[in-house]
């Protein structure tokens, strides 16, 4: 299913090289993990607050990027990331007025945008990617030959 | 005169380590970084941000004036941000989020190491003389947000690596600041 960058939808995300769908996977692991802050707590601060919303958001989430890796359709971090996006800023809105609508702290909420970022950041280098021919992987910085 | 005629030898600079294992170490350091203004957004809890009981952001704020570091800070502190308090603690709020969100994901990473460089000033200027306080903790993380600024380190398993390459193409303005915030 991937494209080449001939091909007339190369200017569109849909049709990912195999470094967007690492990254993608990448990503799927990474939201899913967030979940692990919830067993880590030491007082007087709980490293990131992680309360049942957010840990059922974030497994769905990590779940549906993976899916979005398994069938390359780097499209659907637009709504994963929107989403992560939107609840991190709802609660950092929100934060401080009851319960807000979603649990946590304001550490929940950071966790939550950052999360969304680094999701249409992702969507963002695959569409520009493959506006410019599929070569999305950086290139090699100077002096990389230098192992040490 | 020219170095070379006056038989001084022209050493080149060594490069700084771009092994693997420094690569990744660069980006644990962005990310634990990250994760200490993350779990310090905890306690600065809008909307009056401990005033009523004495605590949290007020209380640090506070310290800037019964424990003073500059005469000048401890001023400003005194006459502008504790009467103000509720605007301050949301920019405190706001600016430590960003820190939080943009160096976890290594977004615009050196602009906002800088940042980073600048908040740890200020809460130095605070807390520096107050009893208990541990002043390297400052230093240390006043040094930190400078190597991130100097290893530009969002460009290791961050958004600036990933996001880098399109922004050196186009030929935007804000494309060209991305490239000098990364």
């Amino acid at each position: 299913m991937t494209s080449s960058p001939s091909s007339p939808d190369a200017g569109t995300p849909t049709m990912a090289p195999e470094v967007t769908i690492r990254r993608i996977w990448l990503l799927a692991g990474a939201t899913g993990a967030g979940v692990l802050f919830a067993p880590v707590h030491y007082t007087p601060l709980a490293w990131v607050s992680m309360p049942v919303t957010v840990v059922v958001l974030l497994l769905v989430v990590g779940a549906v990027t993976a899916g979005a890796a398994w069938l390359r359709r780097p499209r659907v971090l637009a709504v994963t990331g929107g989403l992560l996006l939107v609840a991190g800023l709802l609660r950092l809105a929100t934060y401080g007025h009851g319960s807000g609508v979603i649990g946590g702290a304001s550490s929940t909420a950071a966790l939550l945008a950052a999360l969304g970022v680094a999701h249409l950041g992702v969507l963002l280098s695959a569409t520009t990617s493959a506006a410019a021919g599929g070569h999305d992987r950086p290139a090699r910085p100077p002096g990389r030959q230098s192992r040490r | 005169m020219r170095v070379a005629e006056a038989g001084d030898a022209v050493v080149p600079l060594e490069p700084l380590a771009n092994g693997r294992l420094s690569r990744a170490l660069v980006a644990v350091v962005r990310v634990v970084v990250a994760m200490m203004w993350i779990q310090n957004l905890n306690w600065k809890i809008p909307p009056d941000f401990g005033r009523d009981r004495k605590a949290d952001l007020f209380a640090f704020v506070q310290d800037a004036v019964t424990h003073p570091v500059v005469p000048a800070y401890s001023w400003l502190v005194e006459h502008l941000i504790l009467p103000n308090l509720p605007l301050f603690g949301y920019l405190t709020l706001l600016t430590e989020f960003g820190l939080g969100v943009f160096l976890l994901t290594g977004l615009l990473t050196r602009l906002w190491a800088l940042v980073g460089v600048a908040q740890s000033v200020a809460i130095a200027l605070s807390v520096l003389n107050t009893p208990g306080e541990w002043h390297w903790a400052y230093y240390l993380m006043i040094a930190a947000h400078l190597l991130l600024f100097a290893t530009a380190a969002g460009r290791v398993a961050g958004l600036d690596g990933v996001l880098r390459p399109g922004w050196r193409r186009s030929r935007s303005r804000v494309a060209r600041l991305a490239v000098i915030a990364s």
